[in-house]
């Protein structure tokens, strides 16, 4: 009987971390979104965006970095890997990368992955 | 025991039976009460069922006017009067443009009769009712219809539409019949207002790029806009260069149509229909590849500049004026699976079996030829691609690749030519043909830098 109470015991314990903790561990810790400076725009990864008479697209974003190409939606793209607070010129426009955000939990699908770079249209 | 004795137990015994049996009616009473007051707590719509049921039989028993919100009906009809219901662009009256005023208040008083329900409220079948008034008629009849009613009424409606009570409801697959008749066939001002009370009509955009773009001022979730851009539905057919991805990460999709509009144009414009009021009908096909028919207003996601947030024509419009096949069928399929951030993330595979209706096969890239390749090109199919998911290691995904021939992680392409002689495979980017002109590889090159190839008949 001792035996049945410690398993109905523990049985209760596991319900109850499992359910304060999360059923299959904790989720992934996202990382913080970062405070942004006035007029950065949002790209989202391999996501093609339309701002200033400019097609821009952020790839391979990590947290170091992003490629980040373009045109004006007719021409040959252009572009390379940029830093974060580095620049690339996009039809003689000069374009900083503010910052990056990387998604945690990309998923599997082709298009599922919402990591983000942020790059301002300077001057 | 004398008679009057007799009849005094026989008095006090009825007096007690009688007490018994109160004793008993208050507690039947009070236990159905109890009863109704959990299930109110449980379903609160029964709640409304139950009331609505009830002022309608008052009313009816009162002889007053059995309409819920008559007040605000009338103000809206007076409202209405000898205006000019709005239309889409390319909407023709298609004859339907007369009304029968008796016609339409009977079918007014038949959609409010089977939208009261009954002492259980509206049950599935009185839906039905519903739904089959509207069938019946044609799209002025329907817009002047959807005038006489509330906006309460429409909110009622709709929540009804949408009840998870056991016997009231419909399914997603249901409600989507009732908004195809509406679709096709009303005014944009009735859909516009019914658009207001559901996202079934007009595929909402907010949570596009992820939780992370939802607070970000610069998303399309945050700065789009339903408009109506200037268009033909075709220019010339459907060709893979009138499309290009836009802001929102449904490049399987983009690849998928732009793979069957090289395979087969014709598939692409025979999926559209125009309708009389504007809209355009899609035929997709499901994962069991039944077709279903989706309805979509012209008016589509625009940037604050007036251009498209999500697929565009690649840079092809002529004069400002859009080829919309491509956006017809990217909201088609948003509002076939909910709302657009329903499709970000997918693989060609789904994209190639809902536009054709065939089953899609996927395999590694080294599984098939050169030959094989060319085979399912010269058979009519199409092939979509799923590129690595980490290219560190493979030269083709490196930054020292010129930008618009460099191949992207986590996306979808598709191959538009294979050249058996020369040992070649040519992939195409959706981001579009302007700015990334198709990439031709050796085939080693094509086998390294591929996760999965996913071949398509396009047409039987």
């Amino acid at each position: 009987m001792k035996l049945r109470y410690a398993w109905l015991t523990a049985v209760m314990v596991g319900i109850t971390v499992a359910a304060t903790t999360g059923c299959g561990g904790s989720e992934p810790e996202s990382p913080a979104m970062p405070t942004l400076p006035d007029g950065a725009i949002m790209l989202t990864q391999n996501q093609p965006n339309r701002f200033e008479g400019l097609v821009v697209v952020a790839s391979a974003i990590d947290a170091s970095g992003a490629d980040i190409s373009g045109s004006d939606g007719t021409s040959v793209a252009e572009g390379h890997w940029v830093d974060v607070d580095g620049t690339v010129e996009i039809q003689d426009r000069t374009l900083r990368l503010v910052a990056t955000w990387v998604d945690p939990d990309p998923g599997e699908g082709d298009g599922a992955d919402m990591s983000k770079a942020w790059v301002v249209v300077e001057e | 025991m004398d008679r009057h004795t007799s009849h005094a137990v026989v008095g006090k015994r009825q007096e007690r039976e009688r007490g018994a049996s109160t004793v008993e009616y208050v507690g039947i009473i009070i236990a159905v009460a109890v009863l109704i007051g959990a299930l109110l707590v449980v379903f609160p719509s029964v709640g409304d069922s139950l009331a609505d049921g009830a002022k309608t039989a008052v009313c009816k028993i009162t002889g007053g006017d059995c309409s819920s919100g008559s007040g605000s009906n009338q103000a809206e009809s007076s409202e209405n009067n000898g205006t000019q219901p709005g239309q889409y662009a390319n909407a023709s009256n298609g004859g339907q443009q007369t009304t029968d005023p008796a016609f339409v208040s009977q079918a007014v008083k038949d959609l409010r009769d089977a939208l009261a329900g009954g002492l259980f409220g509206v049950r599935s079948g009185d839906l039905e009712d519903a739904r089959q008034v509207i069938e019946a008629l044609g799209g002025a009849e329907i817009d002047a219809l959807i005038a006489q009613m509330s906006d309460d009424e429409l909110r009622q409606w709709v929540d009804q539409l949408n009840d998870s009570w056991l016997f009231g409801g419909w399914n997603a697959s249901e409600r989507r019949q009732l908004w195809e008749l509406f679709a096709s066939r009303a005014s944009k001002d009735t859909i516009d207002r019914l658009a207001r009370f559901t996202d079934e009509l007009q595929p909402s955009f907010n949570q596009v790029g992820g939780d992370s773009a939802r607070d970000d001022p610069t998303s399309p979730a945050n700065t789009g806009q339903y408009g109506e851009l200037p268009h033909s539905l075709f220019t010339n057919g459907a060709s893979p260069d009138d499309v290009s991805q836009g802001a929102i990460g449904d490049c399987w999709w983009i690849a998928s149509m732009m793979a069957v509009a090289q395979a087969n144009p014709q598939v692409i414009q025979d999926a559209i229909t125009i309708n009389p009021n504007g809209t355009y009908t899609v035929r997709l096909y499901d994962q069991n590849g039944n077709p279903v028919q989706v309805t979509v207003t012209p008016d589509m996601v625009l940037n604050p500049d007036g251009t498209p947030a999500f697929v565009d024509n690649n840079g092809q419009q002529v004069s400002g004026n859009y080829e919309l096949w491509p956006m017809v069928l990217e909201k088609a399929l948003a509002l076939h699976y909910g709302e657009f951030a329903d499709i970000e993330g997918g693989n060609a595979s789904v994209g190639l079996s809902a536009l054709t209706g065939l089953p899609s096969s996927n395999t590694d890239p080294g599984v098939l030829s050169a030959q094989d390749l060319r085979s399912v090109l010269d058979g009519g199919g199409a092939i979509g691609l799923s590129s690595l998911a980490d290219g560190t290691h493979n030269p083709l995904y490196a930054d020292t690749v010129p930008s618009a021939q460099r191949l992207r992680t986590g996306h979808a392409y598709y191959v538009s030519d294979v050249d058996v002689a020369a040992g070649t495979v040519t992939v195409v980017n959706p981001w579009g043909t302007a700015q990334y002109p198709p990439l031709t590889l050796t085939y080693d090159e094509f086998v390294s830098a591929f996760r999965q190839v996913r071949t398509n008949e396009v047409t039987k």
